[in-house]
């Protein structure tokens, strides 16, 4: 499967080259089309009547007042919806996927938020007035929203057709747990609280369908980040064939996994549409986004830890509880996505882990930026800092010694995952230089003698790219799905142009640009000759089910399927030219738009000329080469399914970073400010070192964002407490700390440049900051357990020691 | 009901007939249809939606139509040879201060509120000129980079 | 929530007109000032029967003035124009800056305005808890009635005006000896005060002779003036930390009762206001004594 690093034949113009975005250029001028900016004629606005409780049964719906409003065109009731379409499918297996799980809430409402039916109006000021008039009966029910009562002590069932709030259990072997217990010096017991936020994308999910009735056909414009892979929802859902709907993606603004689960929203107002026959536009209000689209999923782990006395870490052995909300649309697979970093960073050998995913009375959880392996790398990075802790060494030396390292790369995880390549030490060793590590240490223990904290928090992890669906099979074997693959149609048009059709879903990481570089490194063209085309059509795009943007995949996926495309073009062009020319092949070479002979220069012919004899002059072409400049390359990662004890690789790349934080704990208030900030990021090959860092800054400000401020709290009711940012606190300019980033630069051997999806940055940043805290912490001998810091919370724990700090 | 306001957006005069209670950015997206100001929450949260109306960076959710009858208003889409816009348009373009798109007009109109009152910030001046604007990409290190960059394009430095 | 549909904007030409079309509208009508407080208002359906919106952008509300030893600041004066203006870098004034620097987004306080944030009486605000402790006048039109800011606001979405009334200006006397300072502690810096604490003091021989102080945030339905702690620290040497740390802890509580909610419970409020007020207490004798 292992392609080799790509050599060009010439030093390289755009490849790793900081070239201005081309979305940039739309963007700075407001030119950019996101849904919301998209009319239809005749379009309607719909605004979605929602649940005010957590957990009732609908005793009546009266929207008579609501309908006898003027410019009310139609109401989507729970009725219709359930008249035209089919449940959607589950993932998870049965009981949990005997779940009739509809857009709308039938017969009892199971969140806070959930959509009960559509108002379809003239304007939206109308709708929404609409919405006020549904009246809905409610017979409460006891609401359940604690993840770990709801499987023990449940009050009530979420779903009664599964009996039990269980959506999903499984267990992974990997290694011998018995045998690390026994061997090991102490066993180390924690406990820790992963909890419920969101990326929180700044464009709502938004819809605009249009179905037209003559010709059956559906055409919806939506920011969803995986259209293809919806398809079979899409069809069960709607009833409709592949063929006879069309899913346009544009400009997204912003996803991180949140724009995933969407798609629920895709078909409810598909229907809305399919039933009063006119385009129908949603844009979700930010309250509803907070109430009601996608949550990361809530984990409790408790884990045991074998260790030896000098530190070396043997096995961890997990019991952990996923609260997943109310409904399994893209979950339980985190069940099984964080299984690419098992051992993390580490050479842990042996890792039991006991896993259950539970139904709750919440919004649907879904992937968010790092999805499963951020909280499981939280879990990782914890452990090491607390063994540190118990046994009194320091964090970075625990690190250290138990570092998978450069001589052992590829290296093989206890269930078979190939980390690539990668100097995990040397990238603790940047950071601790950067940070001044063994002085600051000296001036920590200083300073608490004048009753100021600092904290030093350092974490590593890794962002794996490139996924195996293979690894939902763990969780539920029948699923279709196994390995990775991309798309890519390009063509070198009549005038000497390229344009490229991608299969991927970009929402902000500029896939136009970088595909741009790569088809002009290959052509040897300026980037301007290439379009890529905007955002994602399945009507005129290639795709696979993989297709979209998730999961790191772009740098292997997206890069993968385009330069394949190339090559093949490539190809052509030159068997193209040789005949032309009459020139062997091995003597041609692509030159500043041209196809040139290197011992001839008079042998020379350009694109443009080239491309026109392809589309207009067939018989000039060499026999048996068709016309045309038009090529479709499917790139598959190689990956296969796990086999029986659930062993697999199951990502191509696996890029890593090192974060290192300082910053100091206000004991009268609980507030900690950071005040320095260090990143080293490994993303392999870089192919834009500007969009790049941009995924590292931003990946850094959402896992400072979740440590200190984001959360999704629930009271008992379930009722949502922080859903405005009002509440929701996302971190601003001066929230922040300054960022200082280093590079390691080691190539992926797997992927066809060399680059390691990047992006996630597999939550770093969080657990680094939680890491600091807890070290600030650590003269009152007190421990978070929670993956969130509020200075409540720091300053709770400070007021409980007991005594004066050590 | 509707009055009838006239507008001007970008130099450019619009009569409208709007309802008292639609906002500044209802109206500009909608009536008029420059959609390059965006909305993301509606409730003075986010930025996205920051127009600049004389020559101050305002919210265009948290500001009713009516109230900016007869004033100046600046967008994203922007006038005709507007050297500070292309210039920072410039700066955000070079340095990377964007991805999605979603927010860059918002960053965009108050760079341009802060660089035309304060043509050589520090990064500390541009970090609280920004405070009312959410990007969620980028971390903002590459904004403020861009609007230090649009400040030497104005003040005619050559880049290092 | 979505109810705000008012149907009428009025754009009186002078204060009489003004005073006219509230007489005749009552509570139907609302002034417009900056507008930034409606989606706030709106959310909690406090707005459902305002039919009439009231432009005063032609009624030249917008002044700061120096008279007859009073600071007068004109009702549609915007925070922007407060915290930008030199005066309120004097000692005694420093809380209204403070305040005003505290609240974060330009774009907010480019439009909002000092009479806006006092009309809006929402509890969580923080220009009225700076203007309570520097004992502020309000002046209401058309009548020119004076009271005193603090009994303006009388509680959550609720000041003392009559049909036919709006706040005009707000008016603070100079004062000797006097230092002030605005201290709020939140989340983020686009967030609301969890707890806010404005302080005044006189100061006399290096000694506390009289003290001003508010808390807010949410501590009930309007700031608190904490009666109990102004009397404590009367005579207190700032500068002696263990004493004024002494004074505030042992009172604050005696004084206001916070509120329990999502961002904060009533315990940690309370104690982050402790410590507000005491580095507001030391901030303000530091103002003065600089």
């Amino acid at each position: 499967m292992s392609e080799t690093v790509v050599s060009l034949e010439r030093e390289k113009r755009f490849i790793g080259s900081p070239l201005k975005t081309k979305e940039a250029l739309r963007h700075v001028r407001g030119m950019g089309k996101f849904v919301d900016d998209i009319k239809l004629p005749g379009m309607l606005h719909a605004a979605i009547a929602r649940s005010q409780l957590a957990h009732a049964k609908i005793k009546r719906i009266d929207f008579s007042k609501a309908r006898a409003l003027p410019g009310v065109v139609d109401i989507l009731t729970p009725e219709d919806v359930v008249r035209m379409s089919d449940p959607l499918p589950q993932m998870t297996v049965p009981p949990a996927s005997n779940v009739r799980d509809y857009p709308v809430a039938v017969g009892k409402v199971r969140y806070v938020g959930e959509p009960i039916a559509v108002v379809a109006a003239e304007t939206r000021a109308i709708a929404e007035d609409a919405v006020e008039l549904i009246e809905v009966e409610y017979e409460p029910l006891p609401a359940v929203v604690d993840a770990e009562k709801a499987l023990t002590d449940p009050p009530a069932l979420v779903h009664e057709e599964v009996g039990s709030n269980i959506m999903a259990h499984v267990q992974y072997s990997y290694g011998n747990i018995d045998k690390a217990m026994k061997e090991a010096d102490r066993i180390i017991k924690v406990r820790l609280h992963f909890h419920r936020f969101s990326s929180t994308p700044l464009e709502p999910n938004a819809v605009l369908a249009s179905y037209d009735r003559s010709e059956n056909m559906l055409t919806v414009w939506c920011n969803n980040q995986e259209p293809s892979f919806m398809l079979p929802q899409f069809n069960s859902a709607l009833r409709l064939p592949y063929n006879r709907m069309r899913f346009i993606t544009q400009d997204i603004g912003g996803g991180f996994g949140c724009k995933i689960t969407n798609y629920v929203y895709v078909i409810l107002i598909s229907l809305a549409s399919m039933k009063v026959g006119r385009p129908v536009k949603w844009v979700e209000t930010r309250t509803e986004h907070m109430l009601a689209s996608s949550h990361g999923a809530e984990r409790i782990f408790n884990v045991e830890v074998p260790v030896k006395n000098d530190g070396t870490v043997l096995g961890l052995k997990i019991l952990s509880i996923d609260d997943d909300g109310a409904f399994a649309r893209h979950e339980p697979a985190g069940l099984t996505v964080w299984a690419q970093v098992v051992p993390g960073a580490y050479r842990i050998k042996h890792v039991y882990s006991d896993m259950y995913a539970v139904f709750t009375n919440k919004c649907p959880a879904g992937p968010n930026r790092g999805f499963a392996r951020a909280p499981h790398s939280f879990m990782i990075e914890r452990v090491m800092d607390i063994v540190a802790r118990e046994l009194n060494l320091d964090p970075a030396y625990v690190r250290m010694k138990n570092y998978i390292t450069r001589e052992e790369m590829p290296y093989t995880t206890p269930n078979g995952c190939v980390y690539d390549d990668g100097d995990y030490p040397k990238s603790l060793s940047i950071v601790l230089d950067a940070l001044n590590y063994t002085e600051l240490r000296k001036k920590q223990r200083e300073l608490w003698k004048e009753g100021r904290y600092i904290g030093i928090g350092i974490a590593t992890t890794l962002d794996s790219g490139a996924p195996n669906f293979g690894q939902v099979k763990m969780l539920n074997p029948r699923l279709p799905l196994v390995g990775n693959a991309e798309a890519c149609m390009l063509q070198l048009t009549p005038d000497g142009r390229f344009v490229v059709r991608l299969g991927t879903v970009p929402q902000g990481q500029s896939h136009e640009t970088v595909t741009s570089q790569i088809i002009a490194e290959i052509f040897d063209v300026p980037v301007e000759l290439v379009d890529v085309a905007t955002g994602f059509d399945t009507m005129t795009h290639p795709y696979t089910m993989h297709s979209g943007t998730y999961g790191s995949r772009y740098a292997a996926m997206g890069v993968g399927a385009a330069y394949g495309a190339a090559q093949k073009l490539r190809a052509k062009v030159l068997r193209i030219a040789s005949h032309i020319l009459n020139e062997d092949q091995s003597f041609l070479a692509l030159s500043n738009g041209s196809v040139v002979s290197t011992r001839d220069s008079s042998k020379s012919i350009s694109l443009k000329r080239l491309s026109r004899i392809a589309y207009g002059m067939p018989s000039m072409l060499p026999r048996d080469t068709e016309p045309g400049l038009i090529v479709v390359n499917f790139y598959y990662n190689g990956l296969v399914e796990p086999d029986e004890r659930k062993i697999a690789n199951l990502a191509l790349t696996y890029s890593y970073q090192t974060h290192g934080v300082v910053g100091e704990l206000d004991p009268e208030t609980g507030k900690f400010k950071i005040t320095k900030y260090v990143i080293v990021d490994d993303a392999g090959r870089i192919i834009n070192p500007l969009v790049v860092d941009g995924q590292v800054h931003g990946a850094a400000a959402h896992g400072i964002a979740a440590a200190l401020f984001e959360e999704f709290r629930y009271d008992e009711n379930g009722q949502l407490l922080s859903s405005t940012f009002v509440d929701y606190l996302s971190p601003h300019s001066v929230d922040l700390p300054d960022l200082e980033v280093h590079h390691l630069e080691i190539p992926s051997p797997f992927s066809p440049l060399g680059a390691k999806g990047v992006g996630e940055g597999g939550g770093t940043a969080h657990v680094a900051v939680i890491n600091a805290i807890n070290d600030a912490l650590s003269p009152f001998g007190v421990m978070l357990e929670k993956s969130i810091a509020t200075p409540e919370e720091i300053f709770r724990l400070v007021a409980k020691k007991s005594g004066l700090p050590l | 009901m509707g009055i009838k306001i006239i507008l001007n957006i970008n130099s450019k005069r619009y009569s409208v007939d709007i309802e008292p209670w639609e906002t500044l950015n209802h109206v500009i997206r909608e009536k008029i249809g420059l959609t390059g100001t965006k909305k993301g929450c509606e409730t003075g949260g986010c930025g996205s939606c920051t127009v600049v109306v004389d020559g101050k960076a305002v919210y265009s959710c948290m500001m009713l139509a009516f109230q900016a009858s007869g004033k100046d208003i600046l967008t994203v889409e922007g006038r005709d040879n507007d050297v500070l816009l292309a210039a920072i348009r410039k700066g955000f373009m070079e340095m990377g201060g964007l991805q999605c798109g979603y927010c860059t007009p918002g960053f965009i109109m108050s760079a341009y509120a802060l660089l035309s009152m304060n043509p050589k910030p520090s990064r500390e001046e541009i970090k609280e000129a920004f405070v009312g604007n959410l990007c969620r990409c980028t971390g903002y290190v590459k904004i403020f980079e861009s609007v230090e960059r649009a400040s030497q394009i104005i003040s005619g430095d050559k880049r290092e | 929530m979505y109810s705000f549909r008012p149907s009428v904007v009025a754009k009186p030409e002078s204060e009489e007109e003004l005073a006219e079309v509230l007489r005749k509208h009552g509570r139907n009508a609302r002034i417009v000032a900056g507008g930034t407080g409606i989606y706030e208002l709106s959310r909690r359906g406090l707005l459902s029967d305002v039919d009439v919106l009231v432009d005063i952008s032609k009624l030249q509300l917008s002044y700061i003035k120096e008279e007859g030893g009073k600071i007068i600041i004109g009702a549609a004066t915007s925070l922007e124009t407060i915290q930008r203006s030199s005066i309120f870098s004097r000692p005694y004034l420093s809380a209204l800056r403070d305040a005003c620097l505290s609240i974060q987004p330009l774009q907010v306080k480019n439009v909002a305005t000092l009479g806006g944030a006092l009309c809006t009486a929402l509890p969580f605000l923080d220009m009225p808890v700076a203007l309570f402790s520097l004992e502020a006048i309000v002046t209401i039109g058309p009548d020119m009635r004076e009271m005193k800011a603090y009994e303006f606001v009388k509680g959550f979405f609720d000041v003392d005006l009559k049909d036919g009334e709006y706040l005009r200006e707000v008016s603070i006397s100079m004062k000797e000896k006097s230092g002030s300072s605005f201290m709020k502690f939140s989340l983020t810096s686009d967030d609301w005060a969890i707890a806010n604490c404005s302080v005044s003091v006189v100061v006399d021989e290096g000694l506390i002779s009289s003290a001003s102080i508010f808390v807010g945030g949410a501590f009930g339905e309007k700031p608190v003036r904490a009666v109990r702690t102004e009397e404590r620290l009367r005579g207190i040497l700032p500068s002696d930390t263990d004493a004024l740390k002494n004074a505030i802890d042992s009172t604050l509580h005696l004084d206001a009762k916070p509120e329990t909610d999502v961002k904060a419970s009533s315990e940690y409020r309370m104690d982050v206001a402790k410590v507000l007020c005491r580095r507001a207490v030391f901030q303000a004798y530091r103002r003065v004594m600089t």
